[in-house]
C-alpha cells in the first residue's frame, strides 16, 4: 500500500499506465504459447445435423422438453423473420452444427453434447456471446467489449433466456431479479426505506444503467451521471441564475441512488451533510446537539427540514433575491 | 470473436472467418431439407389476461407507494400478456400491470418483426410521502396560499392562537403519469431508424420550505410538471462498424413560475407574504454520433461524441413582494441561462492474444455555463435589502484516461490491473482543479469447477490546488469541502461463489471501503463503508427452486466543524447500518390442477445513529433513527379448465419508522418552524386478491 503510494505520488497514474503496458510486452512470450495451444473447446466444430429442427423435436419435442417450445411463441421462432434463428439454421444457429450430437450413437457411448448452450457445451461463453452478437447488432451494443460484464466473462445467456415467449429481462417488473442476482449489494439497497421504486417493479435497472456497456461510470443510459438524473428530474437542470455548485457537477455527492436510511435519498441527515461544506459566521457552523430536540430548547436549524426549512432551493433559484437559495 | 454465418448477413462472415483463424463454420446445410415439420409454430393470439378483485385492510400510504394499494378497501386488478403473431412476421404485443390501479402501466407494440415496430406505453407512478399532515394555510398544494381570516400572527409558533382551530389535512406526494410513443425501422438494410417520444406529467405536491429571517413553515408547494422528451436516431449497421446520429431534445414545462405564501409570523419590515421561484422552464438538446469499429479479435473502437446546450430564460420575479421596501431595480427581466455540454468518450479493446486483452479509454466531459453574470441587489427573505451579490455560472471539464490490461495467466486464474487519472477543472470556487489518480488490481480464479473467487483492491488519491483565499469572506478558512478535498481511498471486494451440491450454490462477498480526507479541520474528515453479503440458491428440479440472502452494511463518517471562526470546535459522527434479510421460493408444476406457487418474504432494517462531541466533551446521542419494513408475498394458481385458472394473492406489509427529525414535531412544536406535523409511518396492512386467467393458445 505504503509503495503504491509513494509510486502515486512520484509518477501518478499516468506513470502506472506506462508500466502497464510494459508488463503486457513482458507477458506476450508466455501468452504467445499459451496461445497456441489453443482454446480446445471453441475448435470444436462438427457438421449440420440432416434435417434440422425437424431432428432436434425428435427427442426435444417430449413433455419433459415442453418448456423449450416457448421459444415458439417469442421473437426467435419466427420463420418469417429470416434474421430469426427459425428463419434459418433453426436450433442449430444458436446451438452450434448439431450433427454430432444428432447422429448415431454406439452403444455405451455418451452422446456429445451440442457445441453451444446446453449441458456440457465445449463452446467459450465469449463465442457463444458472438453466436447472439451476430445477429443483434443493435447500436447500444457498441460499447460491449471492453465493458465491464463483458470484462467479467458475463454471457448473454447469464440474464437472458431464449427458451421464453418473453425474456423477463425486458419487462421492468421482472428485470430487476435478473440484475440483483449478481448484484447482491445493490438488492439490499433498494430494499431500504428511502430508494427509487426498483422493487416495485416501477423502475428497472435499465432506467438508469446501460447492461450491454457504456463508455461512462456505472455503464450509465445517459453519457453522465447528471443527465442521467435529469431524464426523470428535468426540473433540477436549469440552469439556474443562482446554482449550488455541486449539484451541477454530480448529483450523487449529495444523493445515495440505489438507496439510503435518509429521506431523499440524501447520503446522511443534515445539517451534517450540509456542514461538510458549510462552515462560516452565523448558525451554519453551529454544531447541533440533542439541547435542539423537542422537550428542551426544539430548533428550526435541525428539526422538520433543518438547513432546508430556510434554504429550501438547495437544487438552484431563479429569483433575483435568491442567492441564499432562500427564494 | 467468431465470425459465424448468420442469416440475412452478406458473404462478407467468410472472408472475416479468413481473418479470425477461428474454425469455420461448416458449410451451410441444405435449408429446403429443413422444414420444420415437428416445430409447434405459433400462429394467433398467445398469453393470458388476469381479472379480479381484492381487498386492502388498511390505510397505509407508506405501505401502498408505487404499487397504488395506499387505501382501505376492495380494488380491481388487471393484467393482461398477449402476443398476436401472424404468419408474415406480422404481430402485435400487449402487456399491462395492475391496469385497476393508480400503478397501471400499459405498453402495447405492433409491426413486422425483422422491418419495423410501432410502440405506445402508458405507465403511472404514484408515491405519497405523507397523509397526516396538517397546515393552516389556504390554497395549500397551490400557487398561492394564504392564512385564514381568523389567523393571530405572533413571533413565535406558540403564539399563534388561531392555529389549532385552522389546521386542515393535505396529503403529500405527486402522481407521474408517462405516454411514450415510438417507431423504429430496421430490416435487411444496413440503415436504421428510431423515434421515441416521451411525455412525463407530474401533478401534486412536495414540501418546501419558506423563510422569513430566522422563523420557517413548510409548504405543501406545488406540483405540476411537464416533460417533453425526444429521442431520434438514424445509424448505419455493419457487421464490422456502426455509427449513428441522434437528437435528444428534453423540455421541462412548469406551470408554476413563483409559490406565494402569507407570512404565519409577525413580519419584520412589514413582510407580510413571500414569493419563492418555481424551477424554471427549460430545454436541453444533445445531438450526438456513436460507433464503433470491430477488427475481428483484435481490436475494437468504439466511441461517442456530443454537444449539447441547456438553456432557459424564464422572467424574473419581482426580487421582493413586500411593499414596504423599495424594490430594487434588476440588471436585466429573465436569466438568459446557457450551458453547453461537450463529451467525448473513446475506447480502445485490443485481444492481443488469447490471453492477454487490453482497454484504454478516454473521458471528457465539460460544462460551460455562458450564462449572464451581473450584480443583483438581494432583498433578503422579503424583509430586508442588502448589497449586491453577482452570481455564479459554474463551469467545468473532467478529462480522464484509463488503461487496463487483463490477463489469463492460467486457465483457472484472471489478473487484472489498471490504472486511471482524472483532472477536473473548475471556475468560480476555491479549487480550481483536482488530479484523482487511481489503481484498481482484479483477480478472478476458478480453483476448481465448484468454486468462483474474486478479488478486487482500489486505491484512490486525490490532490487539488486550493487558494483558501477564494473561500470567501466569512468562511472558515479552515474548511475543505468534501468533493474537492484531498483525500486517499482504498477498497478491497472479496467475493466467492461455490457450489456446495450440483444444484445448490452459496455466494458470499465482502467489500470495505476507507476514505481519508487530508488535513481536514472543518468538514468531512473520514468515511468508511463496511458491506457483507451471503446468498444462497437451489434448483431443485426445473420447476422449483429457492433463494435466500442475508447482508449487512455499515456507512460511517466523521464531520469536523467549529461554532465559530475563532474555535469551539466540534465532531459530528453518523453511522447507519442496515440488514437485509430475504427468502422465496418458486413451484412451477404442482400436484394435481395446481399449477403453481410462490412465496418471498423479505425485511429490511436500518438504524441510524447522530453523536456530537462538542469542545471535547460527548453529547447526549441523539434518539436513533430507525426504519424497518417487513414484506411478504405469496402467491398461487389453480387450473380450473384447460384455459382457464384463478389465481389468489396475499400480500403482507409491516413498516414503521422512527425519526426524530420528524416525530413529536407538532406544527408548533418548534418556536420558529411552522411545520406540517408530518409523522412517520407505522402500520401493517394485508392485501388479498383473487384472479381470474384465461389463456390463449
Amino acid at each position: 500500500m505504503q509503495t503504491l503510494r509513494a509510486f502515486s505520488d512520484k509518477a501518478g497514474a499516468t506513470g502506472l499506465m506506462l508500466a502497464l503496458f510494459a508488463t503486457l510486452f513482458a507477458f506476450q512470450p508466455i501468452a504467445n504459447a499459451q496461445e497456441e495451444e489453443g482454446a480446445k473447446g471453441d475448435d470444436y466444430m462438427p457438421e449440420y445435423s440432416r434435417r434440422g429442427a425437424d431432428e432436434c423435436m425428435r427427442c426435444h419435442g417430449d413433455d419433459e422438453s415442453a418448456h423449450l417450445n416457448a421459444i415458439f411463441e417469442g421473437p426467435h421462432g419466427v420463420m418469417a423473420d429470416e434474421r430469426t434463428p427459425f428463419g434459418g439454421n433453426q436450433c442449430e444457429a444458436c446451438h452450434g452444427p448439431g450433427g454430432d450430437h444428432a447422429g448415431r450413437v454406439g452403444f455405451g457411448e455418451e452422446r456429445p453434447p451440442m457445441p453451444a448452450f446446453g449441458p456440457n457445451a465445449p463452446w467459450s461463453e465469449e463465442r457463444e456471446n458472438q453466436i447472439c452478437q451476430d445477429c443483434h447488432t443493435e447500436q447500444k451494443h457498441g460499447f460491449w467489449e471492453g465493458g465491464t460484464h463483458q470484462r467479467q466473462d458475463v454471457g448473454c445467456a447469464d440474464c437472458h433466456e431464449s427458451h421464453v415467449r418473453r425474456d423477463p429481462m425486458t419487462v421492468a417488473s421482472t428485470q430487476s431479479d435478473g440484475c440483483l442476482a449478481c448484484h447482491t449489494q445493490q438488492r439490499a439497497q433498494v430494499h431500504r426505506a428511502f430508494a427509487h421504486p426498483v422493487r416495485h417493479g416501477e423502475m428497472s435497472c435499465a432506467s438508469c444503467h446501460e447492461p450491454h456497456g457504456a463508455p461512462n461510470e456505472a455503464m450509465l443510459s445517459s453519457p453522465t451521471v447528471n443527465q442521467n438524473c435529469y431524464q426523470c428530474h428535468a426540473e433540477k437542470r436549469g440552469p439556474f441564475l443562482w446554482e449550488h455548485a455541486p449539484v451541477p457537477e454530480d448529483c450523487t455527492l449529495c444523493h445515495r441512488p440505489h438507496g439510503s436510511n435518509n429521506p431523499a435519498m440524501l447520503t446522511r441527515r443534515s445539517p451534517l451533510l450540509c456542514q461538510q461544506c458549510h462552515s462560516r459566521v452565523g448558525h451554519a457552523g453551529i454544531g447541533r446537539s440533542t439541547d435542539d430536540l423537542p422537550g428542551r430548547n426544539p430548533s428550526a436549524f435541525l428539526l422538520g427540514q433543518s438547513c432546508t426549512n430556510c434554504h429550501s432551493q438547495v437544487h438552484g433559484s431563479n429569483h433575483p433575491s435568491g442567492s441564499l437559495l432562500s427564494r | 470473436m467468431l465470425a459465424m454465418p448468420a442469416i440475412g448477413q452478406d458473404d462478407e462472415a467468410e472472408t472475416e472467418t479468413e481473418v479470425t483463424g477461428e474454425i469455420p463454420w461448416p458449410e451451410q446445410p441444405d435449408l429446403s431439407r429443413w422444414q420444420c415439420r415437428n416445430c409447434p409454430l405459433v400462429e394467433g393470439w398467445t398469453g393470458s389476461v388476469l381479472f379480479g378483485g381484492g381487498y386492502i385492510s388498511d390505510d397505509f400510504f407508506e405501505f401502498g407507494n408505487y404499487r397504488g394499494l395506499e387505501d382501505q378497501g376492495g380494488f380491481v386488478e388487471l393484467d393482461a400478456d398477449l402476443i398476436y403473431r401472424g404468419s408474415d412476421a406480422n404481430y402485435v404485443d400487449i402487456y399491462g400491470e395492475r391496469l385497476g390501479l393508480d400503478s397501471r402501466t400499459l405498453f402495447v407494440e405492433g409491426g413486422k418483426q425483422g422491418s419495423y415496430r410501432l410502440y405506445l406505453g402508458w405507465d403511472e407512478i404514484n408515491h405519497l410521502r405523507a397523509t397526516d399532515a396538517l397546515t393552516p394555510f389556504v390554497g395549500a398544494g397551490s400557487s398561492t396560499q394564504t392564512l385564514p381570516d381568523d389567523w393571530v400572527l405572533a413571533g413565535t409558533t406558540d403564539g399563534m392562537t388561531a392555529l389549532n382551530r385552522n389546521l386542515r389535512s393535505v396529503n403529500i406526494g405527486s402522481d407521474r403519469d408517462i405516454l411514450t410513443l415510438g417507431i423504429e425501422f430496421g430490416g435487411k438494410s444496413p440503415w436504421r431508424y428510431r423515434a421515441n417520444l416521451e411525455r412525463t406529467n407530474r401533478d401534486g405536491n412536495s414540501i418546501r420550505g419558506a423563510s422569513f429571517i430566522f422563523r420557517a413553515a413548510e409548504l405543501a408547494a406545488p406540483t405540476d410538471y411537464e416533460t417533453t422528451k425526444l429521442d431520434a436516431g438514424i445509424a448505419y449497421v455493419k457487421e464490422r462498424w456502426q455509427l449513428e446520429a441522434s437528437y435528444n431534445l428534453s423540455h421541462f414545462d412548469n406551470d408554476n413560475d413563483a409559490l406565494f405564501w402569507e407570512n404565519p409570523f409577525t413580519g419584520i419590515s412589514g413582510a407580510q407574504a413571500g414569493q419563492l421561484a418555481e424551477p424554471p422552464d427549460n430545454q436541453f438538446h444533445q445531438v450526438m454520433l456513436s460507433g464503433s469499429w470491430t477488427q475481428p479479435r483484435y481490436l475494437t473502437l468504439a466511441g461517442q461524441v456530443a454537444i449539447g446546450r441547456m438553456d432557459q430564460n424564464e422572467s424574473f420575479l419581482q426580487p421582493t413582494v413586500n411593499p414596504n421596501l423599495a424594490n430594487p431595480g434588476l440588471p436585466r427581466t429573465s436569466f438568459d441561462g446557457e450551458v453547453d455540454t461537450r463529451i467525448f468518450n473513446f475506447r480502445a479493446t485490443s485481444n492481443l492474444t488469447r490471453d492477454l486483452r487490453a482497454r484504454i479509454q478516454f473521458r471528457y466531459d465539460e460544462r460551460d455555463n455562458g450564462s449572464s453574470r451581473d450584480p443583483f441587489t438581494q432583498v433578503i427573505t422579503d424583509t430586508f435589502v442588502t448589497g449586491e451579490v453577482v452570481n455564479e455560472p459554474y463551469s467545468y471539464d473532467r478529462l480522464s484516461a484509463e488503461a487496463t490490461l487483463d490477463y489469463r495467466l492460467f486457465s483457472f486464474l484472471d489478473l487484472s490491473a489498471s490504472a486511471e487519472s482524472e483532472e477536473m477543472d473548475r471556475t468560480l470556487q476555491e479549487v480550481e482543479q483536482t488530479t484523482t489518480d487511481s489503481y484498481t488490481f482484479q483477480a478472478r480464479s476458478n480453483p476448481f469447477d465448484r468454486l468462483s473467487l474474486r478479488a478486487e483492491y482500489r486505491y484512490e488519491d486525490r490532490d487539488n490546488d486550493l487558494d483558501p483565499a477564494l473561500l470567501g469572506p466569512g468562511v472558515n478558512p479552515d474548511l475543505r469541502r468534501f468533493h474537492f478535498a484531498e483525500k486517499e481511498r482504498d477498497a478491497y471486494r472479496i467475493a466467492a461463489d461455490y457450489a456446495l451440491l450440483e444444484n445448490v450454490f452459496a455466494g458470499l462477498f465482502v467489500e470495505i471501503a476507507d476514505e481519508d480526507y487530508k488535513d481536514v479541520d472543518i468538514g468531512l474528515s473520514d468515511a468508511r463503508s463496511e458491506s457483507y453479503g451471503l446468498d444462497l440458491s437451489a434448483n431443485f428440479s426445473q420447476y422449483v427452486s429457492a433463494h435466500a440472502f442475508v447482508s449487512f452494511e455499515r456507512l460511517e463518517a466523521d464531520i469536523f466543524g467549529a461554532d465559530n471562526i475563532d474555535g469551539a470546535r466540534w465532531q459530528g459522527s453518523q453511522d447507519d447500518e442496515f440488514r437485509t434479510v430475504g427468502f422465496g421460493f418458486r413451484f412451477d408444476q404442482l400436484p394435481g390442477k395446481w399449477v403453481n406457487a410462490s412465496l418471498d418474504l423479505s425485511y429490511a432494517s436500518a438504524d441510524g445513529d447522530i453523536e456530537i462531541v462538542k469542545r471535547g466533551v460527548d453529547m447526549p446521542e441523539f434518539p436513533r433513527l430507525k426504519t424497518q419494513r417487513f414484506t411478504l408475498e405469496a402467491s398461487l394458481e389453480r387450473q380450473l379448465r384447460e384455459n382457464l385458472g384463478i389465481r389468489f394473492n396475499y400480500l403482507v406489509g409491516k413498516l414503521t419508522e422512527d425519526d426524530f427529525f420528524r416525530d413529536n414535531v407538532q406544527p408548533d412544536t418548534v418556536p420558529t418552524l411552522l411545520s406540517l406535523g408530518e409523522l412517520t409511518p407505522d402500520g401493517t396492512a394485508h392485501v388479498i386478491s383473487a384472479m381470474l386467467r384465461y389463456r390463449f393458445q
